[in-house]
């Protein structure tokens, strides 16, 4: 469950940026996630409630946005957004050459 | 309070463009540019629990004595076992218990580094040895500042192993198939895991070795020969180009 060490810095990323904007209360989290972040978003979101207690983010909505890979033909050289490890060529079906996807960033906060 | 009205209620939006792991990183960092400082090369030992990695390390460390000087960082939820294993050796230990923990963070590493430093066992050109918390999912997130990833994978665990769990194996810069002297006894497709490895890592060094008769170890030392020297090569370039500057 490294999910809980992930929310702890989320919580920690977004109390002191509250802090230094003076705010009351965050009400809502947007978070980008890459495919291969190694992040259960369902385990996250849990860990986050519990993460965000006694913080300004305390109740806050964590609202997860994936961010795909960039899938790369070696064959016919097409680019395909990626969602997953041992994705293949829409137009070929060759393996796809991935980069990317390991985003898992804050990317904004709704406040009051 | 809303700048437009004064009110309490109107909420705002506040961009971050912030990285989770931003903080693991500058301590992972940091421990690299420690290392790096003290021409040492350090590997991230990963794998499930009772993959043999702390037997592999206690045979490493006694075939390469006089060659290289180890220091050995333990991760585990508890006790020191590993650590008094390791120390039977000679080599220095410290012991990493992370309680609840589920893997080993770049900070932890760090105060590891400077307990090793202050004892006077980070020795020169030396190699570290970081044995992860024995599971395959956490850890494969989190950079410890080390020189390269070994994973660990031991054929009574299965050859779908990289299929299952990605994560681990898609960071890998060396896979070693460990207890390959059970390889008899076991179902365990070799060339098929090395595919999976390599499907998921083209890049991966694959090795089949086992600690217990002493097979495909010497391939294991060539690997880590080379790794060391390598490790210490951006220290070298950075000097010199401090020199130059």
């Amino acid at each position: 469950m490294h999910e809980l060490s992930l929310a702890r810095r989320i919580a920690s990323i977004i109390d002191a940026k509250g802090k230094a904007e003076d705010v009351r209360s965050v009400r809502a989290v947007w978070l980008e996630v890459g495919p291969f972040s190694c992040v259960e978003p369902q385990a996250l979101r849990s860990a986050f409630a519990i993460a965000a207690e006694g913080t300004r983010a305390e109740g806050a909505v964590l609202e997860i946005e994936t961010q795909p890979a960039e899938g790369r033909c070696p064959d016919c050289a097409a680019r395909q957004a990626v969602l997953e490890y041992f994705a293949t060529c829409d137009r070929c079906g060759a393996a796809l050459d991935l980069s990317g996807g390991d985003a898992l960033r804050v990317a904004r906060m709704e406040v009051v | 309070m809303c700048a437009t009205c004064g009110c309490d209620d109107h909420s705002r939006t506040i961009r971050l463009e912030e990285d989770v792991l931003a903080d693991n990183d500058r301590h992972a960092a940091h421990n690299r540019e420690m290392l790096a400082a003290r021409g040492l090369a350090a590997f991230n030992l990963l794998s499930s629990p009772g993959s043999g990695k702390t037997t592999l390390l206690v045979r490493t460390i006694d075939d390469l004595r006089g060659e290289a000087e180890f220091a050995v960082i333990e991760g585990d939820q508890q006790t020191d076992r590993d650590a008094e294993r390791i120390r039977a050796t000679g080599a220095p230990a410290v012991q990493i218990n992370t309680g609840k923990g589920c893997h080993l963070e770049a900070d932890m590493i760090h105060r590891a580094l400077h307990e090793l430093d202050d004892a006077g066992d980070l020795r020169r050109n030396g190699v570290l040895m970081i044995e992860n918390v024995g599971n395959l999912v956490c850890p494969a997130g989190f950079d410890l500042g080390e020189s390269a990833r070994v994973v660990v994978l031991s054929v009574t665990e299965g050859d779908d192993k990289p299929l299952k769990y990605p994560d681990m194996f898609r960071t890998a810069d060396l896979v070693l198939i460990s207890k390959a002297d059970l390889l008899a006894h076991v179902e365990f497709d070799v060339a098929a895991c090395m595919s999976h490895i390599h499907r998921l890592q083209p890049r991966a060094d694959v090795l089949t070795v086992s600690a217990k008769t002493g097979e495909g170890l010497r391939a294991w030392y060539g690997w880590l020969r080379g790794r060391s020297s390598a490790a210490l090569a951006p220290a070298t370039a950075a000097s010199n180009m401090a020199e130059s500057a």
